[in-house]
């Protein structure tokens, strides 16, 4: 079954597919993409381009009888629209099967299985939702990828030699400049270890292309009435808004190669002895009406770049994409900033996400975590539970758990506290100076009467097809559990051939990192104990365990040590009411020989 | 064998022992013993001359003499031979009849043999005789290896003893041998016929001109059996060489067809691969046609609505001619823009 690629944008949905080495796109009659809008008319719903042909405004979200960028709304059980409840997995369901319909009329063929771009800061309830709506319109989501990473992998693989472009940029830093109809979105990435890594975003819906030229229409409107000198409150003829739009659209596209523009829409006033809208803009007046935005949006970039420790001069590349680089003064200023070898403008802007997602779907390129998830221990020390590079599941399929047994240092307040956290850096070569993030913080109630390294925590990790990390704890004697989802894991693409050698690699560090035992200290956190031996040693296993495994080693004759023997009365119920250790409830105990006693052991 | 009938000597130290065993005999009862002891092995005329006063056997040693004779001689081919022995002693009746008796009784007592000697010359059914001698002989070829070959020479011995006696009984040859030619047509197989021939000589009626005519006639058939025989086996001879010319066509058709599966295999791959360049090549054509219809059309939609807005603008009193100018110069630019880039594709 062959997997094509799907830009589901805010402004903007597109399906690309690769045949025969070349990217075949599913645009309009227009060679445009498909308008994520909805409008609802009675029982009719328009989608596309039929329905962003009666917006007038570029408001995001519901507006009137009109949804655009239902995406949006993932993660929300109902919007009201008009007055009806709607529900957005359904609203972008719509979208979606009209996308693909139209993409199988045009170009025939199976449109059932796709790499979906998402927004980097879609989290993984949404990404639940955006699954179901995909699955709702019969499109199963084989794997997402970040809008960034699709636009920066279709750059790469349209060079003609795009390996060498790869090894080229190895462990340098590459900026996307996205700046589309509906936002601007920053992306710093860095090709680490053989994947493609999102290191810091940025971004902002409130100076999208859409926004400037409502700007520039606004402004016409305001110094035609002022230039005018009408006083009375004047409303635009129903559709002359969306005419005037269009006019502002082409008059910031014409303004890049002249110096003035003439811009004319006959009958926009309402009620007016002349009713047409006549205005000549220059160049200087654009850039004077929108040169704050578009400086403010310059800015972001060296803010991006200053917040990452870097300089313009260690970037690499800089893809400028989006409708609205086009505009010289963006370039300039870009150029400005990279100098002109350093940055390209894509002349695909508009479909190159959609590009990237098809030949990732072509390529069989595997998201992957970015950055190792570690447990904390006791004393400052840390685990890596999931090693940076571990390939995530795609559809239908979840990671192997990962199981982890911990020892609680001190239970005296009776709570076990496991925080998981993420290096800042990327990869899975991480010093242990590096800052982290905090991920979860879990907390399973313990013996409080235990002696300390008894009590013993079950962890287990599991990241779903939909990028969400499950974590769930639980005590192994008093049996108290806590889960968590965390969806806010980072992740990159692969894009090297180098799986194997990381696996390697990854297997061997696991093998050390579990060796390295920590000296426990801190109140109620939890260690590792290593579970390697050097030889075979009967002594080194616990008692409960060696009950399971080899009961017979527990009798007196094989000569025990005490905390095995501990161990195994720790953990066995009492023989006559069944209760666990430490009961209050348990009157049934005997206590242990004075030899073996300790005041948080009874023995049954 | 010695002129008197004794076994041949071996060596000088046993000669005076068969001059002894000779001369030993006085009566026919000695020389029935020693014949079924296997001292000596037939009677002849010297012998019997000086048997022939003493030939009477008392009845107080017949019955003796018969148990030792059943014992000693199992396939009855020693009494067989005692009754073409008596025969050629025509000087000697008394003898000969004697010797002839004590055959018949002898048989007489011998299983399945005695039955078929039942009744008078007048009510004997040979061919029931016959026929139980077929069925017997059907079950011995049964019976365990050890005791086939005893059990089917004594049937064979039996029935020739058995028609011996009948017709010594006065059943006339003619009526033998008619009641035999059944048996003779049954024996339809090669084998069987070859292994009746033997018998059919030492009957009664093995002289007479039919038997002979059906003597030659079964050495005939062998014959012609044996050019079959011949026949066939150059036949096969034939076949295996065919069998041969046909396996080794067969395994250079096998050679010749896993070629052309081969053959088939490589062109189905590049037919699919041309199929799938096909495919690729009508898809990157609809995709080309496409971009370029929609390209058209975008431009065509655009300049299409310069050309209304300064056809109103032209329409305005007073008209507004810059702004129609501006326009109509914009969309006549840019459609001219499109033209020169289509001539260029």
């Amino acid at each position: 079954m062959s997997v094509f690629g799907f830009d589901f944008g805010t402004t903007n949905s597109l399906i690309a597919r690769v045949e025969g080495e070349r990217c075949v796109l599913a645009l309009d009659e227009r060679g445009l993409p498909h308008p994520s809008v909805l409008c609802y008319e009675g029982d009719q719903v328009l989608v596309g381009r039929e329905a962003r042909e009666r917006m007038v405004e570029s408001r995001i979200g519901v507006s009137g009888n009109i949804v655009r960028s239902p995406k949006t709304l993932l993660g929300r059980h109902s919007v009201h629209v008009e007055g009806v409840a709607r529900n957005p997995r359904e609203m972008v369901g719509r979208i979606v099967r009209y996308v693909a319909e139209h993409a199988s009329q045009l170009h025939p063929g199976d449109y059932q299985r796709a790499v979906v771009t998402i927004p980097v800061d879609m989290n993984g309830e949404r990404r639940r939702d955006l699954r179901e709506a995909f699955r709702l319109a019969g499109v199963a989501i084989d794997q997402f990828v970040h809008e960034p990473l699709a636009a920066l992998y279709g750059y790469l693989r349209s060079q003609p030699d795009y390996r060498s472009e790869l090894r080229r940029l190895d462990r340098q830093y590459m900026v996307v400049f996205d700046w589309g109809g509906g936002t601007l979105d920053l992306t710093l990435c860095q090709l680490v270890d053989g994947m493609l890594v999102q290191t810091r975003n940025d971004g902002c819906s409130q100076i999208g292309g859409d926004v400037i030229d409502e700007t520039i229409r606004n402004e016409v409107v305001r110094r035609v009435i002022t230039g005018r000198g009408i006083q009375q409150e004047v409303e635009p003829v129903s559709g002359a808004a969306a005419r005037l739009l269009a006019r502002a659209e082409r008059a910031k596209i014409e303004l890049s190669s002249r110096e003035s523009y003439r811009v004319y829409v006959p009958n926009y006033f309402y009620g007016l002895d002349d009713p047409d809208i006549e205005h000549t803009l220059m160049r200087a007046e654009l850039d004077a009406m929108v040169g704050d935005k578009i400086q403010s949006g310059i800015t972001r970039v060296n803010a991006l770049l200053s917040a990452a420790g870097l300089v313009p001069a260690d970037i690499a590349l800089c893809l400028a994409t989006g409708g609205m680089v086009n505009m010289p003064l963006i370039k300039t200023r870009l150029y400005e900033i990279f100098g002109s070898q350093r940055v390209r403008v894509s002349d695909r802007g508009q479909t190159i996400i959609a590009e990237g997602a098809a030949w990732i779907a072509h390529d069989r390129a595997n998201l992957c975590l970015a950055k190792n998830i570690e447990v904390a221990l006791a004393r400052g020390a840390r685990h890596p539970v999931i090693r940076a590079g571990l390939d995530m599941p795609r559809q239908g399929m979840a990671t192997d758990s990962v199981r982890l047994q911990l020892y609680c240092t001190d239970p005296r307040d009776g709570v076990a506290k496991i925080q998981l956290e993420t290096p800042i850096r990327h990869g899975r070569h991480v010093q242990k100076t590096d800052p982290r993030d905090s991920l979860a913080l879990l907390s399973v109630a313990v013996d409080g009467q235990a002696k300390e390294l008894f009590e013993r925590v079950d962890m287990g990790l599991t990241i779903d097809e939909n990028l969400i990390l499950t974590v769930e704890a639980r005590s192994a004697l008093l049996e108290d559990k806590d889960r968590q989802e965390i969806h806010t894991l980072e992740f990159g693409l692969q894009v090297g051939s180098d799986q194997a050698r990381r696996k390697q690699e990854g297997e061997s560090e696991k093998h050390s990192a579990q060796g390295s035992g920590k000296q426990p200290t801190a109140n109620g956190q939890v260690m590792l104990r290593a579970n390697l031996a050097l030889h075979q040693d009967m002594t080194l296993i616990p008692g409960d365990y060696l009950r399971v495994v080899r009961p017979r080693a527990l009798a007196r004759d094989s000569n025990p040590t005490e905390q095995q023997i501990r161990e195994d009365l720790y953990y066995r119920p009492c023989s006559l009411c069944g209760r666990r250790s430490n009961d209050p409830l348990c009157r049934c105990g005997s206590k242990l020989p004075p030899n073996l006693q300790s005041d948080s052991i009874q023995r049954h | 064998m010695t002129d008197d009938g004794t076994l041949p000597p071996d060596s000088s130290s046993e000669k005076p022992q068969v001059k002894t065993v000779s001369s030993q005999i006085e009566t026919l009862m000695d020389f029935l013993q020693c014949f079924y002891d296997g001292k000596i092995r037939s009677l002849n005329n010297k012998l019997a001359q000086r048997i022939a006063r003493q030939s009477s056997l008392p009845e107080e040693q017949i019955s003796k003499l018969l148990s030792m004779a059943a014992e000693s001689d199992p396939a009855l081919d020693r009494t067989l031979s005692l009754w073409l022995g008596a025969l050629p002693i025509q000087s000697y009746p008394a003898v000969r009849d004697q010797q002839l008796r004590f055959a018949e009784r002898l048989v007489r007592n011998a299983s399945p043999v005695g039955r078929w000697l039942e009744g008078d010359a007048d009510t004997v059914s040979i061919r029931t005789m016959l026929a139980d001698y077929k069925q017997q002989r059907d079950v011995a070829t049964k019976a365990p290896a050890d005791q086939r070959k005893v059990l089917l020479t004594r049937l064979d011995n039996g029935i020739l003893l058995a028609s011996l006696i009948w017709s010594q009984r006065g059943v006339a040859d003619s009526i033998l041998l008619q009641e035999w030619k059944p048996l003779l047509s049954a024996a339809s197989d090669i084998n069987g016929f070859a292994a009746l021939v033997p018998l059919i000589q030492k009957m009664p009626f093995g002289k007479l001109a039919g038997v002979r005519s059906l003597l030659e006639q079964h050495e005939r058939h062998s014959a012609s059996m044996a050019a079959n025989i011949q026949r066939l086996e150059r036949l096969v001879d034939s076949q295996k060489l065919q069998i041969a010319q046909l396996q080794a066509e067969l395994s250079e058709t096998q050679q010749h067809n896993a070629v052309l599966e081969n053959n088939l295999h490589t062109s189905e791959a590049a037919l699919q691969q041309y199929k799938e360049q096909a495919r690729i090549k009508s898809i990157h054509h609809t995709d080309d046609v496409h971009q370029l219809q929609s390209r058209i059309n975008r431009l065509l939609q655009a300049e299409l609505q310069l050309l209304r807005d300064a056809l109103v603008a032209l329409q305005r009193d007073p008209p507004k001619v810059p702004v129609a100018l501006d326009y109509l110069d914009e969309a006549i630019t840019n459609i001219d823009k499109e033209a020169t880039r289509l001539k260029e594709r």
